[in-house]
């Protein structure tokens, strides 16, 4: 939850609401557990919300005192207090962030240990913390500012989570990948990443999806934090798979959300990533639009964006080709080298001809399981059948209120009847059956219990 | 025309029976060759014929039924009565349970679930008879309390 939080602050500072944004901040900077790189992260946007130099510098000093490594935040200290007389003390005109302090009615940072009959959702990972790259970039400067030294806004930096905005303008993807790589980061300070959190450096075009029921498929880093896109028919019904990145290093992916009418799913790693492809800001991906597909530890395939008077969806694109190299989700770049979706196995009716999925839709399917997670405070649990996230166990019962199967956690445990899941399958919200009395709804005018036919039943009378 | 004439005897014969009339008096054998009482486990029925019996705990109906150019049996075992409510996930485990049971099928009829089993009349017999009513009739005892136990309802014919 305070990462999220951290982010929308972040992202209202990014807009210019620092008043906003600074109570975000602070709300963020309450959660205790928060792992010292973000607590600095967020002091440095804290302190850009603010013309007081001194409430800057103080930022700055916690900022340094909670990630020391960060050589960001030792130079901007150093100016600071190079162009400031010297502050006498720590107090003053710092915010509180007491950790004690109950939050702004929210819940607890942080994500909850999840109850009895819940499957642990990840916890979302932080953003990157190389020590030489801020991962949002540098705060921004606020215009009210004094200039001590601070560097200027990159624009195009993106905001955590969200696709990054596309830069660079370039040729097809080369064959030979960029350089990759994946160092453990080192077990800082107590309280921080994970040791087995993995710093992945370099952009990974793709990263490979194994174990999965149809053979090998592709995938692509979506956010820092290790979400991984790919399609549903690459990971089917599973819950994990093995992820391969570029360089052969194997590490474990959790499945944690899938959508099946986009064929789309969404694996999370323990990873933190620092470079994410470019993204193509385009909407659509216009007819004959020449593209590569990228299958992982594949050679690229050159096609196009076919034409087609068929009339489907805007987020599929078809294409010219009827085969891929593994069992889809190989990621697809337009000429200037942007990511512009991922390839499924889904095929025109009428020909072999398959379909791509656009990034447009990608990223709202993403952003639609990251509002979920706040919404369900990382309760949720991911149902393998229907591809939702469940928010049964909230209500202690055992089925997916989407498909109504029994959910991972409930399978090995003794199950009866419970009287007060009405509101959670949707079974109390309709008038009575006239002859059952039940009140589970209809379908069709008929009663989803009885079959009485309430139509019928008026035109009778 | 010579061979049109009836001969005395054909004469004399009872009217011909008709094939469902066959059909119900093949599955009367079949029945009591069994260990059915048919006579007193006939039910009236609106088309075709029908026999109700206990095997075991379990209710079981028989019916001769005619669809198309075809007879076909039909064994069936009435369970549980659907519960009030938690019917999403009930009606999911029926179809989970379709697929996993062999020779029968899960159905729901009103507010009645039953356990199914239908095969053509031609070629069937009483071993065969036998075989689908004991199968229906373990399905039935196995699934209704468990049933029950999950999802609340009644058991079928059971006052509360």
């Amino acid at each position: 939850m305070a990462i999220r939080i951290l982010e929308q602050g972040i992202q209202a500072v990014q807009a210019g609401n620092y008043e906003e944004g600074a109570r975000l901040l602070r709300i963020a900077l309450k959660d205790e557990q928060m792992p010292p790189p973000l607590r600095a992260l967020a002091l440095m946007w804290l302190a850009a919300t603010s013309s007081d130099p001194q409430f800057q510098l103080e930022c700055y000093r916690q900022a340094n005192a909670a990630d020391p490594t960060n050589r960001e935040i030792t130079q901007r200290l150093a100016q600071l207090m190079q162009q400031m007389p010297p502050v006498p003390s720590a107090t003053g005109t710092m915010p509180a962030v007491n950790p004690n302090t109950p939050p702004y009615g929210l819940s607890p940072a942080g994500y909850p240990a999840p109850s009895t009959g819940y499957v642990q959702q990840p916890i979302p990972a932080a953003p990157p913390v190389h020590p030489n790259t801020p991962p949002y970039g540098a705060p921004p400067v606020n215009p009210n500012t004094p200039a001590y030294g601070m560097p200027p806004v990159n624009p195009n930096t993106p905001p955590y989570g969200a696709p990054p905005v596309s830069t660079t303008t370039g040729t097809m993807p080369a064959v030979a990948p960029p350089p990759y790589g994946a160092v453990a980061l080192p077990p800082a300070q107590p309280g921080a990443l994970p040791a087995q959190k993995l710093l992945i450096q370099g952009v990974q075009r793709t990263v490979g999806i194994v174990g999965g029921p149809n053979g090998r498929g592709t995938g692509f880093f979506a956010t820092r934090d290790g979400l991984i896109a790919t399609t549903r028919h690459v990971v089917g019904g599973l819950l994990e798979v093995e992820l391969e990145l570029l360089t052969g290093q194997r590490l474990a992916g959790q499945v944690v959300r899938s959508f099946p009418a986009y064929d789309l799913a969404l694996v999370q790693a323990n990873v933190v990533v620092n470079d994410l492809l470019h993204v193509t800001q385009m909407p659509v991906l216009p007819d004959n639009t020449p593209i590569a597909v990228v299958a992982h530890r594949g050679e690229p395939i050159r096609t196009q964006r076919r034409e087609t008077r068929h009339a489907t969806a805007p987020f599929w694109f078809p294409t010219t080709l009827t085969t891929l190299q593994d069992a889809g989700g190989d990621t697809v770049f337009d000429a200037t080298n942007l990511l512009v979706g991922i390839m499924t196995r889904n095929a025109s009716r009428s020909n072999h001809l398959l379909y791509g999925l656009h990034i447009t839709i990608i990223y709202k399917a993403i952003e639609q399981y990251l509002r979920e997670m706040q919404q369900m405070e990382g309760k949720g649990a991911y149902c393998r059948h229907c591809g939702s996230l469940s928010r049964a166990g909230l209500f202690g019962a055992y089925y997916c209120e989407t498909c109504g199967t029994t959910l991972p956690a409930s399978l090995e445990i003794t199950r009866h009847p419970l009287p007060n899941t009405g509101a959670l399958y949707g079974e109390n919200m309709n008038r009575p059956c006239p002859n059952c009395r039940s009140t589970v709804g209809y379908y069709a005018g008929q009663c989803l219990r009885c079959g009485y036919d309430v139509s019928k039943a008026g035109a009778q009378r | 025309m010579l061979f049109s004439r009836r001969t005395p005897a054909q004469g004399n014969q009872q009217p011909a029976l008709t094939d469902m009339e066959k059909n119900f008096l093949a599955v009367e054998q079949i029945l009591t060759s069994i260990g059915v009482n048919a006579a007193a486990a006939r039910m009236d029925t609106e088309q075709g014929y029908g026999w109700s019996f206990q095997r075991g705990s379990a209710l079981i109906e028989v019916y001769i039924a005619n669809q198309g150019q075809r007879e076909y049996l039909q064994v069936l075992s009435p369970i549980i009565h659907l519960p009030a409510a938690g019917l999403l996930a009930l009606y999911r485990r029926l179809l989970e349970l379709n697929l996993s049971l062999t020779n029968a099928s899960l159905g729901v009829y009103l507010d009645v679930v039953y356990v199914f089993n239908e095969r053509p009349l031609h070629g069937l017999d009483a071993a065969e008879v036998n075989f689908i009513i004991t199968q229906i009739a373990e399905y039935a005892d196995d699934l209704d309390n468990q049933l029950i136990q999950e999802f609340g309802g009644r058991l079928y014919s059971q006052a509360s």
